[in-house]
């Protein structure tokens, strides 16, 4: 009882007035890149070595930017109060786990892979009681679907200390999981019709990586389990700065 | 002849056209009159970057700036606090006097502006801009012009010397000395010193008698004091409608007890008695005195003197000083008996009186009683003796018997609608209390009932026959003989009033209000928690719904602040910025809005200028006691700026602003030291920090100009900067709910 009326009393804090939003408009379209510095995967994860493409040959090089962009449409049917839904993709590399049977024994190099990461983010918004839904500082709180895959595209390896292209033919395996959201936001009109926002995202992601079948690869074998285990300790990325534009309407 | 008649006519009228009549009778404040001097007109920046540019000698750009940002900022405060006035008759008669002091130094004179300001403190003072500020406490308080004459003199004297200038650097040099203040005191001293030797050269050039110096100082030493000390006599208060017994008056006069030779050792000025010595002694070496005294006209300085005498009734009912007020009236009334003006005045000064008396702040608005000195202790002391039941008395006979002798009077009317308002409106204000006849004829009655005719000594009185509820009835009469008590006088004060059909409908009426509103009250408070924020989302949404659609918007104000404390020259920028976002968002929102503000001033000069310091005055008095509704002080000129823009509402708002991330230093200093903990600072604590930096406060606040009551008042906090839109989407959104009917 104590809890539901201390909840009812938190609802009906908010706004008691009528709710006008940002000149009028209530809804607003918004597209944001995102980006981190993956220092925790760099400096705890090293025991696989990532390989860069420079020409025709690898060199050693760990990546310290990843970025990824986001879309998002929103309504705020209160002034403190808002909800939006959230189109996200994420690119990062994750080292080629050559050494865990994922590939075959004679590949003695391996450029890293590319993971592409789609995110499905349904989000409440919500800020001070005298806040003004879009415009403003705002807090959001999310859960939602995570697909992430490797790309398919032609990598370079030493065979043997040798160098070959191999295309990674149908890696074919979307890794699934989830990912747990709260950001702080701040949206800044630099018009009258557009927003600059920016602001800081903390994620926790969770990858799905149940063994899967091993692939044939041009006649290297390749074991789902262990890519998946990378990609999932590459998006074991706490803190995002996000940097984008809102439109209302 | 004929050619001297005429060229005669032609100088009184001129005279007149000039130097004005006065209507005492129909006063009303001064105002503004002429063209907008540059010193109004231009934002302070401007001001300051021009100076800036010229450079001073012996001055490095950094401390200059300095200099110039405190002086102009503060000036400019205090230019458009709406206190001030220029081209009016008190600033006009100043400038002529300091024409005869000046002439001969064109150059001189040209650099000096002079204006007034109302207020009570007996001061003259010069900037280093160049503006000298007479008030009107000080004009009311002198007996000549040659007196005049010699305070600005002085204070003419502190500018040429640049002493504004010279303090300012000395307090750098030795801020933070130890002895820093007892040396400021001395420096100060030296200079005040100064200023009054050298005033002699200009004073006596322009032809003032030497005799009237000491009598100067005079006027600074019982300055304290208003302007004339002159015995009320009881019969003021005590009228036949109204009698107040001798016990409610003072037994005795309080001595004044003014000193000339007080302790100035951490002062700023000398005291009376050094300056008067050195000034005498400096007089010595000095011969050839002519013996002016009104080298401008006595009559006009009398005119000039009563003006600021009747600017000083308004400035202490401006500021609640009701005591003083009701004195200042009685003695302008010895001289304006007709005054409608000081009726009005009168008027407003009970109806406050009984408002503090209500709230029992009464002692906010009268001399302590260790403070009382001369004349006006009896005034103080007697409102003092009141409680609420009296005063409610006094205050009620007081306004009635003005509305009586003008019946016709709107503002009057108005006070007098007011006054029982806030009757109905005290629960502890019954009309049962007050006896339906006057304290002689119940005196009388009660004297018949302890003289009976002559009777038989022997017989045993049987007692009367009655019930014990006939008796009980007696007992609470206030019209019964047996209840007549000489100490509760005031029970007899009003039996006219208490029996006025008028006054009763509208007493009445008000107290159905009050009724109504305390059984509302009763029946919330039996409300479960579900209904009372209901019902209290249903109230705070309709106290901003007032449909008004159009805003006299006053000043908007701006107060950024850094780590220094207020960041002057980007507040008047935000300023700007403020205006201009006010102006978009009410164009937006539908809403009509009528600046009056620095801006708007430029465009509509003094007419803009006169109504936006009537109605920051009318901001001053309600925000004195947030919780008394006071009459507001220009009903007359609020009326006439209401009915210039359509019977609008006036809306004050202000911004204040800071940007200061809560970074904490001990936790920086945890995280290099134990480095998992530098994840969650870097991470987490910092950039929060960053974003969350800004706190915005913007206040808002929407009074109805004819009664000056409250209609909207309001606060937004928010996490945001104080860009354009940011403050234009919330003001949007303020005056869409304003505008939006209940």
């Amino acid at each position: 009882m104590r809890i539901a009326t201390f909840l009812f009393l938190l609802v009906s804090t908010f706004s008691c007035a009528q709710h006008n939003g940002y000149y009028g408009k209530k809804s607003y379209v918004e597209v944001s890149s995102t980006s981190n510095f993956p220092l925790l995967h760099n400096l705890l994860f090293t025991n696989y070595t990532t390989y860069k493409r420079e020409g025709n040959s690898l060199i050693e090089k760990k990546d310290w930017f990843d970025t990824g962009f986001r879309v998002s449409a929103g309504y705020a049917p209160k002034s403190n109060l808002g909800f939006a839904f959230e189109f996200g993709m994420d690119f990062q590399n994750v080292p080629a786990p050559i050494r865990d049977g994922a590939f075959d024994l004679y590949i003695t190099r391996h450029e890293k892979l590319s993971v592409r990461t789609m995110s499905f983010v349904p989000k409440l918004e919500f800020t001070n009681m005298n806040g003004l839904l879009p415009l403003g500082l705002n807090h959001q709180i999310g859960i939602g679907y995570t697909t992430s895959s490797v790309v398919d595209k032609a990598y370079v390896m030493n065979v043997d200390n040798t160098q070959a292209e191999v295309a990674l033919v149908d890696f074919g395996y979307s890794y699934s999981g989830f990912t747990l959201l709260y950001a702080l936001n701040m949206r800044t009109p630099i018009t009258q019709g557009i927003m600059l926002n920016y602001g800081f995202r903390y994620t926790f992601n969770w990858l799905d990586i149940t063994p899967t079948q091993a692939t044939t690869l041009n006649g290297f074998q390749v074991n789902g389990s262990a890519v998946g285990l990378q990609i999932r300790r590459r998006r074991f990325n706490f803190l995002n700065f996000n940097l984008g534009v809102s439109v209302p309407f | 002849m004929l050619k001297t008649l005429i060229g005669l006519a032609t100088f009184c009228c001129t005279s007149l056209v000039l130097f004005g009549q006065t209507d005492f009778n129909n006063y009303t404040t001064l105002l503004s009159r002429g063209s907008l001097p540059r010193d109004f007109s231009e934002d302070t920046y401007v001001k300051v970057e021009e100076e800036i540019r010229k450079g001073r000698e012996g001055m490095s750009h950094y401390r200059h700036k300095e200099f110039l940002e405190r002086t102009n900022y503060a000036i400019d405060e205090l230019l458009h606090s709406g206190y001030i006035t220029f081209g009016d008759d008190v600033s006009e008669y100043v400038e002529d006097v300091a024409d005869k002091l000046l002439r001969g130094k064109r150059e001189l004179r040209s650099e000096l502006r002079f204006y007034t300001l109302k207020s009570n403190a007996t001061n003259a003072f010069s900037t280093d801009q160049g503006i000298i500020f007479v008030t009107t406490g000080l004009v009311s308080q002198l007996s000549n012009e040659a007196q005049l004459a010699y305070i600005l003199a002085h204070e003419i004297c502190h500018y040429t010397e640049e002493h504004v200038l010279e303090s300012f650097t000395w307090s750098k040099r030795n801020d933070s000395k130890r002895g820093w203040i007892s040396k400021m005191s001395i420096y100060s001293k030296e200079r005040e010193f100064e200023a009054d030797k050298l005033a002699l050269d200009l004073y006596k050039k322009a032809g003032y008698s030497k005799d009237e110096l000491v009598s100067t100082f005079d006027v600074l030493k019982y300055s304290y004091l208003p302007f004339d000390e002159i015995e009320v006599p009881q019969s003021y208060f005590s009228t036949d409608r109204m009698y107040i017994p001798p016990s409610q008056f003072p037994t005795k006069k309080y001595e004044i007890k003014a000193e000339e030779d007080e302790d100035d050792s951490e002062s700023s000025h000398p005291n009376i008695k050094r300056r008067k010595e050195a000034v005498l002694e400096a007089v010595k070496s000095i011969s050839n005195w002519k013996d002016g005294v009104f080298q401008l006209g006595e009559e006009r300085f009398q005119r000039i003197r009563n003006i600021a005498r009747f600017e000083g009734v308004r400035a202490h009912i401006l500021d609640a000083e009701y005591g003083d007020a009701v004195y200042s009236i009685f003695l302008l009334e010895q001289e304006f008996p007709n005054s409608i003006y000081l009726q009005r005045l009168k008027a407003q000064s009970w109806l406050g009186l009984y408002q503090y008396e209500k709230k029992h702040r009464i002692s906010v608005t009268i001399d302590k009683s260790s403070k009382y000195e001369g004349e006006s202790a009896m005034v103080h002391f007697l409102i003092r003796k009141f409680n609420e039941k009296s005063m409610a008395a006094i205050a009620l006979r007081q306004v009635t018997d003005i509305r009586s002798a003008h019946p016709d009077d709107e503002e009057i009317n108005a006070i007098y609608k007011h006054l029982i308002y806030e009757l109905a409106w005290s629960k502890r204000f019954d009309l049962d209390l007050y006896a339906k006849v006057d304290f002689h004829t119940a005196a009388q009655e009660y004297l018949k009932t302890q003289n009976p005719p002559d009777q038989d000594s022997t017989k045993v009185e049987k007692p009367k026959k009655g019930s014990k509820y006939d008796r009980i009835k007696k007992i609470t009469n206030a019209d019964s003989p047996d209840n007549f008590d000489t100490t509760k006088y005031y029970v007899y004060a009003i039996p006219d009033i208490v029996t006025d059909p008028s006054f009763l409908d509208l007493f009445n009426s008000q107290r159905a209000a009050y009724e109504d509103e305390q059984r509302r009250e009763k029946a919330f408070e039996k409300l479960s928690v579900r209904e009372k924020i209901k019902h209290y989302k249903e109230r705070r949404y309709n106290d901003l719904h007032i449909g008004a659609n159009e805003l006299i918007s006053v000043e908007p104000k701006v107060y950024s602040y850094n780590s220094r404390g207020i960041d002057l020259v980007r507040s008047e920028k935000v300023e700007q910025r403020f205006a201009s976002a006010l102006d978009y968002a009410a164009t937006e929102a539908g809403v009509s809005l009528y600046p009056v503000d620095s801006r708007s001033i430029q465009r509509n000069g003094v007419q803009g200028f006169n109504e936006r310091s009537t109605l920051i005055s009318l901001l001053h008095q309600v925000a004195n006691e947030d919780d008394i509704r006071t009459f507001p002080i220009d009903y007359g000129l609020l009326k006439g700026i209401s009915n210039n823009y359509g019977s609008a509402d006036v809306l004050f708002t202000m911004v204040e602003h800071s940007y200061s991330p809560e970074i904490s230093w001990g936790y920086l200093l945890y995280s290099v030291l134990l480095p998992p903990v530098f994840v969650i600072v870097a991470s987490i604590h910092v950039p929060v920090a960053i974003i969350q930096g800004n706190s915005t406060v913007m206040s808002f606040l929407v009074l109805e100009p004819n009664t000056g009551s409250v209609k909207v008042a309001d606060r937004h906090f928010f996490n945001e900067p104080v860009r354009k839109h940011h403050l234009g989407a919330h003001i949007y959104d303020i005056l869409v709910n304003i505008k939006t009917p209940e």
